[in-house]
């Protein structure tokens, strides 16, 4: 199921909230819009944790993370550090790497068993990605776009690349990852991907301004339609996105 | 509630803490816990089968856009090799800096230039426990003791000068000492006998410029040179007065500060010499200074009582076990972050060590000071007395010459030649040697000179630590001058994979030979030799094209050379031995383009030929 949200009037919901399997983190705000519809959709399977890093809300790309594991950058204060241990599940192991490109959310875009990555992250961090996250890591660059983590949204599903993002590329990714890629927008034309939306194997949040066009496609391309019983309208549209691809 | 010096309890059976077994102890469970952490993470192999929906690729496409190159993404095994090769990363790299990515062979040339840079690079993972992490079990300022199976501490400030470690003793006597506190406007001194205070000052003056902050001095010194209010006058003149004042008390106190076993100083470091330049008995060097280990307020009586009391307090630990897993946890901490430090540059030293995240606010602060505290202590290592009696200098220059001229065969001799009786000594000497100017051991001598038959037989026959440090905390693999010496420390590894510690060596574990099937072995080779046969085919082409270049050259000098008249003939022999005709062009020979340029009869490749030919010809 692909909903539409708000943080504080802003589209990019990918910013202010780092989404997985395991657990949610929520940049803290100014109002609790945002952190109520995600709490209502998703505190009774995973934890929703209010949190800040380095004193900045924009979580969703300082943090990169997935069901194993969470990597924070170097400027997490030992408070934040702490409270992000109390609030996450025992088993979601957490690390600060020190990396020059601090905003990992922007440079790394992973789900639970692959990561890619830009091109320029230290040794030391894509040993972090081993180890904690648990994942094989790509370097890779989404044609001109190298923040690999803005530009695409995935999940163990499927894969939301830039609109302009060109075929060849489409399919390198695809054959990395594993899973179907698919070009698109969200947030009414918007290229930020990854900042636009996030996603994790069953649920997806777009911006407020995303087209129904662009839901159906996040539903079809993350599979977060409802089980068994997907509409013909999507079907349709699998199809074709197929298509486009081959 | 706490623990005091005069607590009843330390009276007697009191004994010093000693780490040194517990030392060992949790070094080799360090390592233990290491090797379990090192195991590789594999990820969900239950993966590949998640996947019901695989996308059906043309073989054609199957490439890395980045470098360029087929890659087979059928195999999985295929698509990791690449992707985590030297040859993907360094085009990845140079895409993103926008410069052209390297094809296959070209990277090949240059290979080795980035080998070198890949292994330093993967070695950072492995490089972990440095000397400095191995010493510091206990934090240096507190002094650790036993009683009754329970650790307890003091700061070690309140040791007297003789003593290195605490005693029942220490308990005995009563806590003597004359106290300092300055800051600013604000001087407070007392001295203690027999645990009362037998004489006291305190007192303040105008001195701090309000609102500001420092005294005037300070200001005066700064850039803008000295004030002239009348504020600033009477401050000045205040500090003035202020000195003078405290010389005087100190002075006066001079019979019973002699007798002082401690002198506890808390003033700002410009203003210390205040104290020794005072007629009091205290030189700069004083051993008997300490500085008070604590923060304290403003300079009062009661303020130097509540310090009196606090250097007094005796810190409990718990058990001896409990103690040993908190300093092993702290250990294995430091470790950890020793090794995330050792990536990145060292410049800031342990004061960036604080734990990854601590137990609370106090305990970081705590520990913050305390590995600070560490590095100094391991800096102050004692200095060598004259050892090894036996071996006198000359001999001890020529084995440093051969070991650096790498002449194994004249050291065996050298050694030789020593008495039985000194022989011993001598093994010891290689072994422990510091040799300046980095205080390395002849393995560091060896390693950095590329001695290679000498390193050999200091590993093998002489057995030397490969583990030692040299000044800069480095063992001697850090130091090898290139890839044929670590080679050799590898091999060393390979040979006694068992013994010890290998972590603080650096020496990396030997690469895995990855157990390949036959099969795999037999594609593996047979894609060598493919290559092997493109390159030559490639060879073998850009000779041709070179040897027809050069013809192509040849003919073209000719033509040019030729009349007019040798010209026409060289056509018509052409034309009756039934060859095509060779179109050139008249100005500078070189073959024609399907439409050439044309005046009259004479035919051209460029406008500029047309140019010059008329030029010439007009």
């Amino acid at each position: 199921m692909a909903l539409r949200v708000d943080y504080e009037g802003s589209n990019d919901v990918g910013v202010f909230c780092t989404l997985t399997n395991s657990y949610c983190l929520v940049g803290v705000g100014g109002t609790q819009n945002f952190y109520s519809t995600l709490e209502a959709e998703l505190s009774d399977v995973i934890p929703v944790v209010h949190t800040s890093i380095n004193s900045t809300r924009i979580v969703g790309r300082l943090t990169v993370g997935n069901r194993h594991g969470l990597l924070v950058p170097n400027a997490t204060t030992d408070q934040e550090l702490q409270h992000l241990r109390n609030s996450l599940p025992d088993e979601v192991a957490i690390r600060r790497v020190d990396e020059r490109l601090s905003a990992l959310g922007n440079v790394i875009a992973c789900n639970d068993h692959v990561a890619i990555v830009h091109a320029e992250i230290s040794p030391e961090t894509e040993q972090a990605l081993v180890e904690v996250l648990k994942v094989e890591v790509f370097r890779v660059s989404l044609a001109q776009n190298s923040l690999v983590g803005s530009y695409c949204a995935l999940s163990s599903n499927g894969c939301l690349v830039a609109a302009r993002t060109p075929p060849e590329i489409q399919r390198e990714i695809a054959a990395l990852l594993q899973i179907p890629v698919v070009a698109g927008t969200v947030n009414r034309g918007s290229e930020l991907i990854g900042a636009g939306m996030v996603v994790n194997d069953w649920v997806a949040f777009c911006g407020l301004d995303s087209t129904s066009t662009e839901l159906s496609v996040v539903e079809s391309i993350f599979k977060l339609g409802e089980q068994g019983a997907s509409t013909n309208i999507s079907n349709q549209l699998r199809d074709t996105l197929i298509e486009s691809m081959l | 509630m706490g623990f005091t010096l005069k607590s009843v309890d330390f009276l007697h059976g009191v004994e010093p803490f000693r780490g040194e077994n517990e030392q060992e102890e949790a070094e080799s469970k360090g390592a233990e816990l290491e090797q379990s952490t090192a195991i590789s993470v594999e990820t969900d192999a239950g993966m590949s089968l998640m996947l019901e929906w695989k996308m059906r690729l043309s073989e054609d496409s199957d490439m890395c856009t980045t470098c360029q190159c087929p890659v087979d993404f059928g195999d999985r095994a295929v698509i990791l090799e690449h992707y985590q090769s030297l040859f993907h990363r360094t085009n990845t790299l140079r895409k993103s800096k926008n410069l052209p990515v390297y094809t296959e062979e070209d990277f090949e040339g240059i290979e080795n230039n980035y080998h070198d840079l890949s292994t330093s690079q993967s070695t950072i993972g492995l490089e972990s426990d440095d000397e400095e992490f191995d010493a510091l079990l206990l934090p240096a300022n507190r002094s650790f003791f036993v009683k009754n199976e329970r650790v307890f501490s003091v700061p070690r400030n309140i040791l007297h000068v003789d003593e290195s470690d605490i005693t029942s003793d220490t308990f005995l006597r009563p806590f003597d000492c004359a106290i300092f506190l300055w800051n600013g406007g604000h001087f407070a001194a007392a001295i203690y006998e027999n645990d009362k205070i037998t004489v006291q000052r305190s007192f303040h003056r105008y001195v701090a410029r309000a609102k500001q902050g420092g005294v005037q001095s300070q200001h005066d010194s700064g850039g803008k040179g000295a004030a002239k209010s009348a504020g600033a006058q009477l401050r000045r003149y205040n500090e003035q007065k202020m000195k003078e004042e405290i010389q005087q008390i100190m002075s006066s106190w001079k019979s019973r500060l002699l007798k002082m076993p401690l002198l506890f100083i808390r003033c700002a470091a410009y203003h210390r010499n205040i104290f020794f330049e005072a007629d009091a008995g205290i030189e700069p060097r004083d051993p008997r200074i300490r500085t008070i280990p604590f923060e304290t307020k403003r300079p009062n009586i009661d303020e130097i009582q509540e310090c009196w009391q606090k250097l007094q307090q005796v810190q409990e630990h718990g058990t001896i076990q409990e103690f040993k897993t908190e300093m092993m946890e702290v250990r294995e901490k430091r470790k950890r972050l020793a090794r995330k430090v050792a990536g990145k540059k060292r410049k800031d030293g342990g004061m960036q060590m604080i734990c990854e995240w601590s137990d609370g606010e106090e305990e970081g602060v705590e520990r913050e000071k305390r590995t600070h505290h560490i590095k100094v202590r391991t800096i102050r290592k004692p200095e060598e007395i004259v050892q090894w009696p036996g071996l006198d200098d000359e001999w001890r220059q020529k084995t440093y010459n051969l070991v650096r001229q790498d002449n194994v065969e004249a050291l065996q001799e050298h050694l030789a030649s020593l008495n039985e009786d000194i022989a011993p000594q001598a093994i010891d000497y290689l072994r422990n040697a510091k040799i300046p100017p980095n205080r390395g051991s002849f393995l560091h001598v060896s390693a950095s000179h590329a001695s290679k038959n000498c390193l050999k037989y200091f590993l093998d026959t002489v057995e030397c630590d490969s583990g030692s440090k040299d000044g800069g905390g480095l063992p001697p693999y850090s130091s090898s001058a290139n890839s044929e010496i670590k080679a050799i420390f590898v091999d060393y590894r390979v040979r006694n994979e068992g013994a010890g510690n290998w972590g603080r060596t650096h020496i990396p574990e030997p690469k895995k030979k990855v157990e390949l099937t036959e099969e795999q072995e037999k594609e593996k080779e047979d894609k060598k030799r493919e290559k092997k046969q493109r390159q030559k085919e490639r060879e073998k082409v850009k000779k041709e094209e070179a040897r027809r270049d050069a013809e192509e050259m040849e003919e073209r000098q000719k033509y040019v050379k030729m009349t007019e008249r040798e010209r026409r003939a060289q056509a018509v022999d052409r034309r009756l031995a039934g060859l095509p005709p060779v179109m050139r062009c008249h100005q500078c020979g070189t073959l024609l383009p399907g439409t050439p340029f044309q005046y009259s009869h004479f035919n051209f490749c460029t406008t500029s030929c047309v140019a010059a030919h008329r030029a010439a010809n007009p």
